[in-house]
Parts: C-alpha cells; structure tokens; sequence
C-alpha cells in the first residue's frame, strides 16, 4: 500500500522505525526526566483532594507544591528537548544517535520552554472543558516537533514555526486522539501486569497478597496514579517522536521533497 | 594638463566606480553597491552593520524570550493552584 507522506498511518510507521533506533538510552532520559514531573503533579492532586473544598484556604501551601512542580516541569522539558533531538539524529542518519543527541542549542531549549508553558497555562486553565486540554495538547505537540528550528532567540520567532505547521492540524488532532488511546492501553497493560505480578508471588513464592490487594486496588488513588504517570512515561516517547517526523515531513512537503520521494517510492514498487 | 583619474572600484580594480560608500567613502562598483535608506553602502560596510543590528537583535531577544518564560513559569504555577482549588471546590 502506497499512503500520502504526510498521512497519519505513514508518519507512525516512521515513528516506530525512529523510536526503535532511538529509544536505547534515549528513551530513558525522557522517563527519567519526566517522573519527577508525574510525581510532583500526583503531589499536587492527591493535596488538592485531600482539602476538597477547604482548597481555596491553603493557597500557600499548594503553591509551594506547584512551584516545586514547576521546577520538575523544567527539568522534564530539557529531557523532551534531547529526545527530539535524538529522533531527528536517528531519523537523518538511520543509526542510533550517539553523544551528540545531548548537544541541545539554549536557544531550541528556551524556546521550548516558552511555547510549552503557554501550552501548560492552557491546559490548566481549561482542564475542565474538553476543547482546551486538546488544544494544549496539539500546541505541546507542534512545540517539541518545532523546538529545534529555532534557531535565534525571541518571543516570535517560535510561533512562525508553528503557524507555518499548523496546517497539520488534521494529523495533531488524530495524533491526539491515539496517543489517547495509547495511555488507555498502557495503563490497562501496567494494571495487568503489576495484578500478574502479585498472582504469581503467591502462587510460586508464596506471598501472603492480604496487603498487596489493597495496595493494588483501584481504589487506591495512589495507584491508580502512578499506574496513570507510568502509562504517560511509556507513551511519551512515541509522541515526542511522531511530531518529530511530522514537521520534518511538514518540511520536506513545502519543498516538494515529499513529491520527489513518493515518486521515487512508486517507482521502485512498479519495477517490483 | 591631464584631466582628473577615473576612479575603479575598490573591490574590482578593473570596473568603473558607481558610486561612493558614505561609511568608509571608497568608491565602489555596481555590483558592490547596495542603496539603503537612499545612501549606497558598500558590501563589507552593508555586512558590518548586518552583524551589529543581529547582535542587538540577538541580546533583545534573548532578554524577550528569557523574561517571557520566567513570566509564564510563575503564572502557571498560579494557574495550577486556581485551577487546584476550583476543581476541589467542585467536587
């Protein structure tokens, strides 16, 4: 089957080739720099929960949770910023990217941090709408497919980027919708696994499951939280990749590059 | 008495002088001669003050961006705990 390049099953397909090239170690960094940020967050709702609706009377005291938040926040966008970077290695060079992948320019990093704070800031104030936690998202998406074409500094500079991409915003809401998706079956499988776990400790080690029952109930909050920040860090990479190779197609489809290939893709197919 | 020397350019001795570059006053040829603002400079002056304006340019912007996201790192940490408090207010 011959698809458009800058269809949605075909910027996957890429997607998975990137990951799998990238993924070993630079996967990990994006787990290990955005756990922290899971974590910080699950602080943060599991206090909010705790005051319900005394919340408003402890406004100090959750706002040094969120400015601790925040600082993970930081730390989890630079790890995002490397992996990106280290997708578009693997993608330009079909290798695994090597040191150079850690070689992110301030000005890419900044940038990044700029757009996706806005992106954060609408995600929080419309968490409670369906419109704005999507478009926070396709904004995040287009923000780290983008990160690396800023090239100089300024608070415009990103946005011309992503004006200039966002005629793919067919992709970004699908991309949306499946890495949805994706967290659902991810955590599902997570759940799956830790209550296989816990079955075959008792049943071959012996392991009394009195207290692992509870602890892995899913009415736990605790669990069902970490289950949702594991299931995130699992999905995470193949969403940072996919918009990678989306702008990147973007790109090469503004020069006819994308015209050149497929018809370099026919052509092999026909000679077959 | 010989009349006065027809001037070449600084750049490429063997072409005629066009006009004359009003930062460093060296005449230059067509080709090297670029009009900004109606005064003709020429290329290595024009590539001078190309540099500087990217250099003022380069430090605004570094001080844009870097205040911006500062800017919107603490008022997303205010938004977080609105956004915290409304919804614990709801339910």
């Amino acid at each position: 089957m011959i698809r458009a390049p800058l269809s949605t099953t075909s910027v996957l397909d890429e997607t998975a080739e990137v990951v799998s090239r990238a993924a070993a170690p630079w996967a990990a960094v994006v787990a290990a720099t955005s756990l922290p940020y899971r974590f910080m967050q699950i602080i943060f709702i599991e206090r909010v929960s705790e005051l319900g609706s005394a919340a408003t009377h402890y406004g100090r005291a959750l706002g040094t949770i969120a400015n601790l938040t925040i600082l993970a926040f930081i730390f989890s966008r630079w790890g995002r910023v490397v992996f990106a970077r280290a997708c578009r290695l693997a993608e330009a060079s079909d290798a695994t990217p090597g040191r150079e992948a850690w070689g992110v320019p301030l000005v890419a990093l900044v940038s990044y941090l700029f757009v996706s704070s806005i992106a954060e800031i609408v995600y929080y104030a419309s968490v409670l709408t369906i419109v704005g936690p999507v478009l926070a998202a396709m904004l995040a998406g287009l923000a780290i497919g983008t990160a690396e074409l800023n090239t100089r500094p300024g608070i415009m500079a990103p946005w011309r980027h992503i004006a200039r991409h966002s005629k793919t915003s067919k992709q970004l809401m699908s991309f949306v919708f499946i890495f949805f998706v994706g967290v659902i079956v991810a955590f599902i499988n997570l759940a799956a696994t830790f209550a296989a776990g816990a079955w075959l400790a008792h049943a071959f080690a012996g392991v009394s499951l009195a207290r692992w029952d509870v602890l892995l109930s899913i009415r736990n909050k605790h669990y069902i939280f970490l289950l949702l920040a594991g299931a995130i860090a699992i999905v995470e990479p193949f969403w940072i990749a996919a918009h990678v190779v989306l702008v990147r197609r973007a790109g090469v489809a503004e020069t006819g590059e994308d015209l050149r290939i497929w018809f370099r893709e026919l052509q092999s197919r026909w000679a077959e | 008495m010989p009349g006065p020397a027809r001037q070449t350019c600084i750049h490429h001795p063997q072409r005629l002088a066009f006009a004359v570059c009003m930062t460093c006053r060296n005449a230059v040829c067509q080709a090297c001669a670029t009009q900004w603002d109606g005064i003709y400079h020429c290329t290595t002056c024009l590539a001078a003050r190309r540099t500087a304006s990217r250099e003022r340019g380069s430090v605004a912007g570094w001080l844009a961006l870097v205040a911006g996201v500062l800017l919107l790192l603490r008022l997303t940490t205010y938004v977080m705990v609105w956004a915290g408090a409304l919804i614990a207010g709801l339910f």
